[in-house]
């Protein structure tokens, strides 16, 4: 098998649902998350000159999902200025805690900036150290700080908000 | 108002966790990969190359020592063959070249045209990590640093002296690509052609980009 099908076939089978989840944080919706993170093993993989090194093929990839959503929410930044608007609380209708809980998040983070969440994800879910998240968003560390600055009391307030409604 | 890092990184970690499983496969990755690889290296079908296509640099010299004639349909087709010369460093086809913001690329590109066949059509530019070829010239291609589109080109060997300037905004770990697109000059088919990645050209730096 070529090598960079055996990469595929082995980041596809042993993370595939870990890559999923990081979509799901970054774009809230999980047939988009499908989207994203097939889309990103496409870019990394079709240019046969350009293809990630072993064993950094996570970590390509999940640079590209990252850019690929900044990219389509400055695209639709109109609908994304409106949409935390008419975002509805699923939470309200169901009953499970759990799912409360996921909604209450993925509604706070949804209230973020494209690069805001990015960093948000990047930072807390991924563990990455802001330097290693300022070079994936392509952009100064101090920026990566400030998004960070401002997308935490803005998440706080909502999920103090969801947490008491 | 505050939150908790660590209550933050909990929560998230139960709002991932909601994804359901990935419904693509290895297979379909694989599938979408290869057709996403054939679009980019693929022929090009359809109308003439269009006539405004701007000329900035014209072949320097030639010579006419052409590849043997295989006369195939258009799938299998040989390709132009290219040999590149950067600041002076020759490096075989594929080639893959170190780079620095702000440098200056002297150029020496050699493309060979195989016997009995002519290019109706020739760009030469940098592209930025995408190619599409269209029916209408180079769409991904800034700048076009050469393009022989006024009169045909002929069998052998022609060379074109290029100059390039690497953006001196280029972050490590990117990379711009020097490629070609040709339309053939072939009657029978009409707007066929292809393009390719003659050289990567790297800033390194970054690990994995």
């Amino acid at each position: 098998m070529e090598s960079w099908k055996q990469a595929v076939a082995e980041l596809a089978t042993g993370r595939g649902i870990a890559l999923k989840r990081h979509a799901l944080l970054l774009c809230g919706d999980d047939s988009r998350a499908e989207d994203l993170v097939q889309e990103a093993f496409v870019r990394a993989f079709s240019r046969p000159l350009h293809a990630p090194r072993p064993g950094a093929a996570e970590a390509y990839v999940r640079v590209i999902m990252v850019n690929l959503y900044v990219d389509e929410a400055r695209r639709h930044s109109r609908w994304a200025r409106i949409a935390p608007l008419l975002a509805t609380p699923r939470a309200a209708a169901d009953p499970a805690d759990q799912v409360a809980s996921r909604d209450a998040m993925l509604t706070a983070l949804s209230g973020l900036s494209p690069r805001q969440r990015a960093c948000v994800v990047l930072r807390y879910y991924e563990d990455l150290p802001v330097a290693e998240i300022a070079k994936a968003l392509g952009v100064a560390e101090g920026t990566v700080k400030r998004y960070l600055s401002e997308a935490l009391p803005q998440m706080a307030a909502r999920l103090s908000a969801a947490d008491r409604g | 108002m505050t939150i908790d890092e660590q209550e933050l990184r909990q929560r998230l970690e139960e709002t991932a966790a909601q994804a359901s499983a990935p419904r693509f496969t290895a297979v379909d990755l694989v599938r979408q990969i290869r057709r996403r690889r054939t679009r980019v290296t693929g022929a090009v079908a359809g109308a003439a190359v269009a006539a405004t296509a701007i000329a900035v640099a014209v072949p320097a010299a030639l010579n006419g020592t052409g590849q043997p004639a295989i006369s195939r349909p258009m799938a299998v087709r040989p390709p132009p063959s290219y040999s590149i010369t950067v600041n002076g460093q020759t490096q075989a086809f594929p080639a893959r070249y170190v780079i620095t913001p702000g440098e200056k690329l002297t150029i020496i590109l050699d493309v060979t045209v195989p016997a009995h066949k002519s290019l109706r059509a020739l760009w030469v530019g940098i592209t930025n990590g995408l190619l599409s070829p269209r029916l209408d010239g180079p769409a991904n291609m800034s700048p076009i640093l050469a393009a022989h589109t006024r009169t045909p080109l002929g069998p052998g060997a022609h060379q074109f002296r290029l100059h390039w300037v690497a953006p001196g905004g280029m972050r490590a770990g990117t990379s711009r690509q020097l490629s070609a697109e040709w339309i053939w000059s072939d009657p029978a088919e009409p707007g066929a052609g292809g393009e390719w990645i003659i050289a990567e050209l790297n800033v390194p730096g970054a690990s994995g980009t």
